[in-house]
């Protein structure tokens, strides 16, 4: 019967068959049916263990149901006619239940990407990929059934702890529709976050045996610090665009079980943080904590699954394609720019006044700039075409003639604005273009005592220096060795990390204000126009030689080789 | 009527770097045909047969197979079916049962019960791997792993076949298995195009052979007129008497290219000619009553033409 069904679901997706085949074995059922529920189990005497057996220890205690005393968080234990003590299960059951919905997260985000990862880059290294790459099979086809298949043994685990999950939810009282949204938004999360490690494992194999770690570890990082550090440090107790990183955290569907929670010990521990829906805004529309808020997280969610997915089929089809063509890359550039604007359009409610200085939406302007350089950081990796591509391109070029006399019909004007193998410079800059015209006019919408002329420069200077990282970046990808993604990466990060980390320490002595107009977050209080005026100058500059060496060594790489010998000889 | 050309390509070019793999190829394979791809190690066989494979872009130029444009990601699903890719490194999962393995090919290439399990059998059959059937493939010997690899090449019965290196490796017995299976590919109508460096069992196999040097396809014909055209013949001959009739007799023939005579009084030919003219000179000495004890011919091998050839012409 089951063998049926496992042969029905082959002739639907082949790759999912080969991946339960190989997997679904007696033994590994049952060891992840162990796992399950021993673990459930394990978790269940943990938690009880921490119930009040009698009074002599427990005089006051959180799950004790008599008036408030002691410490915070406790209440007086009281006891029934029969002498039981009288428990607050309701919220006893809590605990296990948030509980289990965190290592739900953690287990199936974190444990399962680097599952995908590992799989496919072992894939990758025995050469079968190429195999199934081959096959009639669709690019979508396979990779569901990489993203279905791989894990299913974690899914299994997961599955299992469902009743309970249920169970603990319903006898604390949890709404069950709010825990089916926490299930929507798990499931839509696992989406994202499986499609964004399998585009990783496609594009990142010159990791190597660092790929996997690297790959699940950023998620583990990025789930238990990066939304709640970025939150606090950018945007404070208030909601901005680095709120929008938090929606990425599925830990957002379950604040309002965090809400109703004891302050129990896990919360402490895990230290997690997440976005408070009910306080956010887009475009001034509060989002609330309802269906609409879990829609708007499902529908983020969906948005940018949407674009890894599109950058999976031209990585797995063709390895050394970049991962999004330059006409997709407009779309994106523009779409993201709507939407963390979106989330620097808060309306304040708390002073009856009017607005406060740090009310204002320019105090989200750096936040905005943050999130503008991790977008292009991604973008300039993900247009820029490496040394092959470029030379096929700058060889091969000239073979495709055009009559027409138009600028923008000319091949190498299309060349580098929609080309597929061509330099990516061009298409950053028209992306930083779409970039100022979305950010320029809210910046001129801000209110008459900001500071617009200075948010502006900023914003040219941010731009330049992107500029810049892209030119270095495509420079390095040219380069006659292997490790070319590496020094790129390399040699970008530190640009963009090395003078933000020198300029935070001067900031309050200002003794070297100038350090500001090397990062792409520029702080500009203390600088005068001249040293903008001369920085922005030094900047075109830079773009200009790069833009000239990037030509020269492209016109060596598309000379002939008959033509270098030739030369050679001479 | 010309039969309709398998594979065609024009100017194929493949450049890595500054390195040009594959340099300005047209190729042309006809239907039906067994075509033999040689070359010295990094000539450019592999490349070509990728690109052939949609397993690698090429720089420029275009490919055709059975007269459809193979585009590197945008292939028709029927292309891709026509196509079976045996890969230099014939990848394998170690995990899987051989015939889970084929199983889960055949559903890759979308072929459906209950053709599927008939297909199944048939190949394992024919591959001589149906007694190992529940075997895993990690258990399996070198040759019977890559008889695997053919197996799944031809799971959902191509039309063209690409082979890169499939008997590499392999000890003589197991290089006559892999022969006899292609043999019955080819009298099934598929059209296989295989590279290897054991040309003697190309010389067996191969209707035409295309020669690669340097990343050029330096030859490309069919193999009886790569015969006729590079290779010599010889021709051993004795006589009961003193040579010298035979001698005279050999001067004045035209094909004659030079002939030696050898100390035990036999003479050594070297001849260009066909069969006919092999057998018009054979009557011509026997007319002119020259007492032949001995006429052998030896024809000059692939390796030999190879070596001579793809040498001269890259160089």
């Amino acid at each position: 019967m089951a063998l049926n069904g496992l042969d029905k679901l082959g002739e639907w997706n082949p790759q999912l068959f080969r991946e339960l085949r190989g997997r679904l074995k007696p033994r590994n059922l049952l060891t992840a049916g162990c796992i399950s529920l021993l673990g459930q189990l394990l978790l269940l005497v943990f938690f009880y263990s921490y119930l009040p057996h009698n009074l002599t220890n427990h005089a006051n205690h959180p799950y004790c149901t008599g008036n408030h005393k002691g410490m915070v968080g406790t209440n007086q234990c009281l006891r029934d006619a029969a002498g039981n003590l009288i428990l607050d299960w309701q919220r006893w059951w809590l605990e296990p239940f948030v509980c289990l919905s965190f290592i739900g997260i953690f287990a199936l985000l974190v444990i399962g990407t680097y599952m995908l990862i590992t799989d496919l880059a072992q894939e990758e290294r025995c050469g079968t990929l190429n195999l199934i790459r081959l096959s009639p099979q669709s690019t979508a086809s396979i990779l569901v059934g990489k993203l279905l298949g791989v894990p299913v043994l974690l899914y299994l685990i997961a599955v299992l702890a469902v009743p309970l999950h249920l169970w603990a939810g319903l006898s604390a009282q949890v709404p069950l529709g709010l825990i089916l949204n926490f299930y929507t938004v798990l499931i839509a999360s696992c989406i994202f976050f499986y499609s964004a490690a399998l585009l990783y494992s496609l594009t990142s194999s010159w990791l190597c045996g660092f790929q996997a770690l690297l790959g699940s570890g950023t998620v583990f990082i990025f789930l238990r610090l990066g939304s709640s550090f970025l939150l606090r440090l950018f945007g404070g107790d208030s909601a901005g665009p680095t709120s929008w990183l938090g929606l990425f955290s599925p830990a957002t569907a379950a604040i309002p079980f965090l809400k109703q929670s004891s302050p129990g010990f896990w919360i402490l521990f895990l230290g997690f943080d997440g976005v408070d829906l009910g306080a956010l805004q887009w475009f001034y529309l509060p989002l609330g904590t309802g269906l609409a808020s879990v829609s708007f997280v499902i529908l983020n969610y969906s948005f940018w699954t949407y674009w890894i997915w599109q950058a999976l089929k031209r990585c797995f089809r063709n390895p050394n394609a970049t991962a999004l063509s330059k006409r997709q890359s407009y779309t994106l550039v523009a779409c993201f720019q709507l939407m963390i604007l979106g989330f620097a359009c808060q309306k304040f409610s708390g002073n009856a006044d009017g607005l406060r200085v740090t009310d204002w939406p320019s105090n989200h302007y750096y936040e905005l700039l943050i999130l503008n350089l991790l977008l292009f950081s991604g973008l300039i990796a993900a247009l820029s075409p490496h040394r092959q591509a470029l030379q096929d391109w700058a060889r091969y070029r000239r073979i495709r003639v055009s009559s027409s006399k138009s600028f923008w019909n000319r091949p190498l004007v299309k060349d580098l604005l929609w080309g597929e193998r061509s330099l990516a410079l061009v298409a950053i800059a028209l992306n930083l273009a779409i970039t100022a015209a979305i950010l320029v006019p809210w910046v001129l919408l801000w209110p008459a005592e900001a500071n617009k002329g200075q948010a502006l420069l900023g914003l040219v200077l941010s731009m330049n220096l992107i500029l810049i990282y892209a030119a270095i970046a495509q420079l390095m990808l040219l380069m006659r060795t292997a490790k070319r993604v590496l020094w790129a990466s390399g040699t970008v990060g530190i640009a963009i990390l090395l003078p933000l980390f020198l300029s935070v320490p001067f900031i309050a002595s200002g003794s070297i204000p100038g350090l500001w107009l090397f990062t792409a977050i520029p702080y500009l209080d203390r600088l005068s126009a001249t040293k903008v005026f001369w920085g922005v100058l030094g900047q075109w500059s830079l773009v200009g030689l790069f833009s000239l060496q990037l030509t020269r060594q492209l016109r060596q790489a598309g000379a002939s080789s008959t033509k270098k010998a030739l030369l050679a000889s001479r | 009527m010309a039969k309709e050309l398998a594979i065609y390509t024009s100017a194929l070019t493949k450049q890595f770097d500054h390195h040009i793999a594959v340099h300005g190829v047209d190729l042309q394979v006809e239907s039906g045909e067994v075509y033999g791809l040689i070359g010295p190690n990094g000539a450019g066989k592999t490349t070509l047969i990728r690109m052939l494979a949609a397993a690698e872009v090429p720089t420029a130029g275009d490919i055709y197979l059975n007269g459809e444009p193979l585009r590197h990601d945008r292939s028709s699903a029927t292309l891709k079916r026509s196509l079976g890719y045996l890969p230099d490194d014939f990848p394998l999962y170690e995990d899987l049962s051989v015939w889970d393995y084929l199983d889960y090919f055949a559903r890759l290439y979308q072929v459906h019960e209950p053709r599927r399990r008939q297909h199944l059998w048939e190949v394992l059959e024919l591959v001589s791997l149906g007694n190992k059937r529940h075997s895993q493939i990690a258990t399996l010997s070198r040759g019977m792993k890559q008889r695997l690899s053919l197996a799944r090449t031809i799971i959902h019965q191509p039309i063209l076949l690409l082979l890169d290196e499939p008997v590499s490796g392999l000890d003589p017995v197991a290089r006559g298995e892999f022969r006899e299976i292609i043999k019955t590919l080819q009298e099934a109508g598929m059209t296989i195009l295989i590279s290897s460096h054991v040309l003697s069992d190309l010389a067996e196999l191969c209707t035409s052979i295309g020669i690669m040097e340097l990343g050029y396809l330096v030859e490309s014909a069919p193999l009886p007129e790569l015969y006729c055209r590079l290779g010599h013949q010889h021709i051993s001959m004795s006589v009961l008497h003193s040579p010298e009739h035979l001698e005279a007799a050999l001067c004045q023939h035209p094909l004659v290219e030079a002939l030696q005579v050898l100390p035990d009084q036999s003479v050594q030919v070297q001849f260009s000619g066909n069969a006919q003219d092999r057998a018009a000179l054979l009557r011509s000495l026997v007319e002119a009553g020259i007492p032949l004890a001995e006429f052998h011919c030896t024809q000059e091998d692939l390796e030999t033409i190879f070596l001579k050839l793809g040498h001269q012409q890259a160089s």
